[in-house]
């Protein structure tokens, strides 16, 4: 080595150089990659719009410029929900604000689309919830990567970069979702609803309720046992009420199991279709209805049990992939076994069938 | 998530790809003819410097190449409620579950909608190890005396 102090200095410039072009660079992926996501989802924001605009068009007699803002307001349309510095009752609150927003959110699809049946209304709301969810996406994506822009912070850009193959999911989710809304298609989550529908068919249901809006019960009795099927009332996207529906059945009669069956998601790597079995109430959402079900549950000490058709947060929301109505073909042989062994002859069973009955009658 | 669009997009690139691809290409050949005339080993190694680029652009052309937008059919399943005929047809709008569609060819029996679904699906992601992983696995599980899975 015989380098002097002029060649020292020189190798740890370009040695400086080279750690802060590789940093700017590693940047400048990150910020493409962003954008092309953006990008993306603003694409899919954009068609998911045009879609709602369109199934609104068709079924109104409003102005295009009319149509347009009134869909605009729909998809702006936010929920606040209840202060928690006080849990206390905060249930009942979430309820009653969820139920407010329901009830409105048909209102006002009801006055746009006057041609709708009531079948379309519910289809529409759905339809304007995905693509409301979709537009959330992209207004909080662009939001962090322009304060990230704005305040030239690598760590948030970092950040942003490493959230979104996760948002990306979501967001394939959401388009999947409008595709099924618009033409009003069974979706992965109507597993639980389908096989309450199939399940009441092969027992020959003698009965049929509809004590609670957008939900049905069908009552059967099968070898000495009481048996009541609950889901939400088909085939428009609704999730019905099932709380309310078990409390009307808890109300008449002594029930001694309840089975919940509904989609579960799947981790990555698990197959599409998995039917797995568990205790408590399988049951997504909010939590509000699943804490009411719970709550009757724990008060007349119901045994809880729950039979699980699993499927990625993709397949749930997109059109029933033919693995996923397999499994729910299956499922019903298995719900029905897990009834007959379970509940001894005289006494009642509730089986709720979870989930959007778009397509399911 | 808009994959219709991703890959139109993506598809975009293969023109500045082949570009990228033919001149690495004309430069290696240029190198190489260097080489020969003059035997420098600055020419050989500035040529494999450019052989691996050749080999990455080769490899990402390749990739951009096979990316297919596969459009997913819907069908309904329709099944006699006599004798349990079945038959696949595509979807028709407002089809619904248990809609009844007309008679069975088989018996004259009542046909229903016993189904609605996508036919095609996507590749399920699952753990696929890279060559060299799974080569090191077997050689560590086979110099440790153990069958793989234990």
């Amino acid at each position: 080595m015989d380098g002097t102090t002029y060649d020292l200095i020189v190798t740890m410039i370009v040695l400086m150089l080279f750690a802060y072009l590789s940093r700017e660079l590693e940047v400048m992926r990150a910020i493409s990659e962003i954008e092309g996501y953006l990008a993306l989802f603003k694409q899919s924001r954009d068609k998911a719009f045009d879609t709602l605009v369109k199934k609104i068009r068709s079924l109104s007699t409003l102005d295009e410029n009319t149509i347009k803002e009134k869909a605009s307001q729909l998809i702006e349309i936010a929920l606040i929900f209840p202060v928690n510095l006080d849990p206390y009752g905060i249930v009942e609150k979430m309820r009653h604000i969820l139920y407010t927003a329901e009830e409105e959110v048909e209102r006002e699809v009801t006055s746009i689309a006057v041609k709708a049946s009531r079948v379309e209304v519910q289809n529409l709301t759905n339809l304007a919830e995905a693509v409301r969810a979709l537009n959330y996406l992209y207004k909080v994506i662009n939001h962090y990567y322009l304060i990230a822009r704005k305040f030239k912070s690598l760590w948030l850009i970092l950040q942003l970069n490493a959230l979104l193959p996760f948002v990306s999911e979501e967001v394939k989710a959401l388009e999947g979702a409008v595709k099924a809304f618009k033409h009003g298609l069974p979706i992965g989550d109507a597993a639980g609803p389908y096989v309450i529908a199939k399940l009441a068919r092969a027992l020959g249901a003698e009965r049929r309720y509809e004590p609670v809006k957008d939900t049905e019960i069908f009552y059967v009795e099968k070898e000495g046992r009481k048996i009541y099927m609950v889901k939400a009332k088909g085939p428009g996207g609704t999730v019905g009420h099932l709380d309310d529906a078990l409390r009307w059945i808890v109300e008449r009669e002594d029930v001694s199991l309840l089975v919940s069956v509904d989609a579960a998601l799947k981790l990555e790597g698990e197959e599409t279709g998995l039917i797995s079995h568990g205790f408590g109430v399988a049951m997504g959402g909010v939590g509000v209805e699943r804490f009411r079900i719970e709550e009757i549950a724990t008060e007349r000490k119901i045994p809880l049990y729950a039979v699980l058709i699993k499927m990625s947060e993709w397949e749930a929301s997109s059109i029933m992939s033919e693995k996923v109505y397999k499994a729910a073909s299956k499922a019903v042989e298995i719900v029905k076994n897990v009834v007959l062994e379970k509940c001894m002859p005289g006494s009642t069973a509730v089986i709720l069938g979870v989930g959007n009955t778009m397509g399911v009658p | 998530m808009a994959e219709d669009l991703a890959v139109k997009i993506k598809k975009k690139w293969v023109p500045v790809y082949v570009v990228l691809l033919a001149a690495t290409i004309v430069l290696l050949a240029g190198l190489y003819y260097l080489y020969t005339l003059t035997g420098s080993s600055d020419y050989s190694t500035a040529g494999l410097l450019d052989a691996a680029v050749v080999a990455y652009i080769a490899w990402s052309l390749y990739k951009l190449v096979g990316l297919k937008f596969k459009p997913r059919e819907v069908v309904t399943l329709v099944e006699c409620g006599k004798c349990g005929y079945r038959e696949e047809r595509p979807y028709e709008p407002g089809d619904f579950f248990f809609k009844e569609k007309g008679k069975c060819p088989k018996c004259g029996g009542p046909l229903y909608v016993a189904g609605i679904y996508v036919k095609e699906e996507g590749e399920e992601a699952s753990f696929k190890p890279l060559p060299l992983s799974s080569s090191l696995a077997t050689f560590i599980t086979a110099a440790s005396g153990m069958k793989r899975g234990e």
